[in-house]
């Protein structure tokens, strides 16, 4: 049996703070990584989708 | 984009249980997994399996993922970052938890390594779950990954990042002693991010 699925463990004092300071700053830099042509090829995926 | 053009996304169905019987994706726990326990895990209703197949040939499986659903669960905050936290998002629920996508399991078929295929799923899969295509309010994309240098460095070139700097901190928050192994590390990637329009 292959090793079962684990949910990511709660992140605790300074990992939890170290973790809100990241995305607390991702926050003010929102959609800074260009993916139109990605989102644009998932969309082709899923139109054509058998699911 | 091979997977766009040249494949079909599917989810394992009782027909493609069969097929999963034979992807190969050179890793024997992954291999494993999507032969005998996917199955499982969706009849659970604990993880759903999709997969890629090749459209000149339906039968075999170019790539394949199982996901559930999961949080980023934080806790002993100190009241510097909950006040941070509150600022931005007034309801107390994200004082301490927000929501996040898992991915439990993510191969591809050892005849299509080298070929970019493990970048366009992962392009995939962020692009499923962000803007318009974000159906539930999922924030996060995390991983438990295999503590093996292949895959953590695919997530790393995959832009996801630690929620622990060490392996010692890691365990500190699994409740592992210092002498167990850290089978699996846990990696994040923020949606935020994509501009997608």
């Amino acid at each position: 049996m292959a090793i079962s699925i684990k949910s990511i463990p709660t992140l605790k004092d300074k990992t939890a703070e170290s973790f809100v300071r990241t995305i607390s700053k991702n926050e003010s830099t929102r959609g800074s990584i260009d993916f139109k042509s990605q989102f644009a090829a998932t969309n082709k995926i899923l139109n054509k989708a058998k699911i | 984009m091979f997977l766009a053009e040249k494949c079909t996304f599917r989810s394992l169905s009782v027909e493609l249980a069969d097929v999963f019987q034979k992807f190969n994706c050179s890793h024997p726990d992954l291999n494993d997994f999507f032969a005998n326990d996917s199955i499982n895990y969706e009849s659970q209703l604990l993880g759903k399996t999709y997969c890629f197949t090749l459209d000149e040939s339906p039968d075999e499986i170019v790539c394949a993922f199982t996901v559930s659903n999961d949080s980023v669960k934080l806790k002993n905050l100190p009241k510097s970052s909950q006040r941070k936290i509150k600022s931005k998002f007034p309801h107390p629920k994200h004082l301490s938890h927000y929501p996040a996508v898992l991915i439990g399991r993510l191969g591809v078929n050892h005849k299509f390594h080298g070929k970019g295929i493990g970048r366009e799923l992962m392009d995939f899969i962020k692009g499923w779950f962000s803007a318009s295509n974000n159906k539930t309010g999922c924030r996060f994309i995390v991983v438990d990954s295999y503590n093996e240098s292949n895959p953590l460095s695919y997530y790393q070139k995959n832009d996801f990042r630690y929620f622990c700097s060490t392996e010692e901190i890691e365990k500190e928050n699994r409740n592992l002693s210092p002498e167990e192994a850290l089978i699996t590390r846990s990696l994040y990637f923020d949606l935020i991010l994509l501009q997608t329009t």
